[in-house]
């Protein structure tokens, strides 16, 4: 009898406490992390973006994200293609999206504006990455820093 | 019936034409005309119009600019036109950027106080229209924000207080085609900047990187600003 009580009030608790978690915000399912090798999620982070594992799978292939890619820099070498959920909190609307992202080298070892005026030589770009839509095929956005 | 298959075939013939008419104008798009220059290929980076510093903090620049189609040599990286909130080398901007074969995108650039710089790629927009583009410094505590015809597109971090403002044609090799041609200029329009609290016309200081590249104003720089490529027509 005692043991019935003991487990009853178990679940109850945790019942309770799972509600006022949730309830709070606390406990969010959310995939982890993607790591890739183009940047860091601290530097990611700093665009207000983050990569997550696919919860999904894509309709769009592979390749033709990567068609997409090279059309629009046919000079540029791929340098990885993942598949991850990608949200953006910077950009307006935010976005949360399955997405194909393909990271490119540019022969060009600038990509960044040189302002202001009157200029300044720059940073190489560390990474490039556009994110094409997985079920779409649709342009999302670029990110690129340096 | 040979009679019969030539009217089959002016038929056809009409329908052909009759299509390619109808198709013809719906698909046309306007497109301002490129110019390759014909200079060198020098990888030196070239600026064409204003800057402000008025005293005290920026608080934003905005412009019409219109989303111009220059020349963009080969193996160079971009030709853009911007508005921009600076402090020294530290900056803000948003405006238009193509990239070699028509490659066209809405872009936001930022650096953070470590001099590193962050870029986005958005959608582009049309050809030949003019688009607002808005810098804003603090109007979302503690970030810049962008803006294309009104509406925020993008806010990144504030890591440093801008006092100057700036809107500029760039290039990044002599052979590129500076935005604009002496028949068919690239303009800035209702030009403003926010210091002291408010909006104000932007009243610029004009500056060109090189000869070629010229600038003028049609209301004695007040809110307008044009820039051309004097190598080229349109």
């Amino acid at each position: 009898m005692n043991k019935r009580i003991l487990v009853a009030s178990i679940v109850v608790v945790g019942a309770l406490l799972a509600t006022i978690w949730i309830g709070n915000g606390l406990v969010v399912a959310q995939a982890p992390i993607l790591p890739i090798q183009s940047a860091s999620a601290a530097d990611l982070a700093l665009q207000g973006v983050v990569l997550r594992q696919p919860g999904s799978t894509a309709t769009v292939a592979r390749t033709q994200a990567v068609a997409a890619a090279q059309a629009r820099f046919p000079r540029a070498q791929i340098r990885e293609v993942f598949l991850a959920q990608l949200a953006d909190t910077n950009t307006q609307p935010n976005i949360d999206l399955l997405c194909w992202g393909v990271s490119l080298v540019l022969p060009a070892n600038e990509i960044q504006t040189k302002g202001p005026m009157p200029g300044l030589s720059r940073s190489a770009p560390k990474y490039l990455i556009f994110f094409f839509d997985a079920h779409t095929g649709a342009f999302v956005e670029g990110i690129s820093a340096g | 019936m040979f009679e019969r298959r030539l009217s089959a075939r002016r038929i056809l013939l009409a329908l052909v034409v009759s299509t390619i008419a109808a198709i013809g104008p719906a698909t046309s798009v306007p497109v301002l005309a490129k110019c390759d220059p014909g200079r060198a290929d020098d990888g030196r980076y070239y600026f064409d119009g204003w800057y402000k510093t008025p005293g005290g903090t920026v608080g934003g620049v905005g412009s019409n600019i219109v989303n111009y189609s220059p020349w963009v040599h080969v193996t160079d990286d971009s030709v853009s036109a911007w508005t921009m909130t600076a402090n020294g080398s530290l900056y803000a901007q948003v405006g238009w950027l193509e990239f070699p074969g028509s490659v066209r995108y809405t872009f936001t650039e930022y650096t953070t106080s470590d001099h590193n710089w962050h870029r986005k790629y958005f959608g582009a927009y049309p050809l030949g229209a003019s688009t607002r583009y808005t810098t804003l410094y603090g109007n979302t505590a503690g970030y810049f924000t962008f803006l294309v015809n009104g509406g925020q597109i993008d806010k990144e971090p504030a890591q440093f207080v801008p006092n100057n403002g700036q809107n500029y044609g760039e290039i990044h090799t002599y052979d590129d085609q500076m935005p604009g041609g002496y028949n068919l200029h690239e303009t800035f329009r209702n030009t403003q900047i926010y210091y002291s609290g408010a909006w104000h016309a932007f009243q610029g200081t004009g500056y060109t990187s090189a000869a070629p590249f010229h600038y003028s104003t049609n209301d004695s720089g007040q809110y307008n600003l044009d820039i051309w490529d004097g190598a080229c027509a349109s």
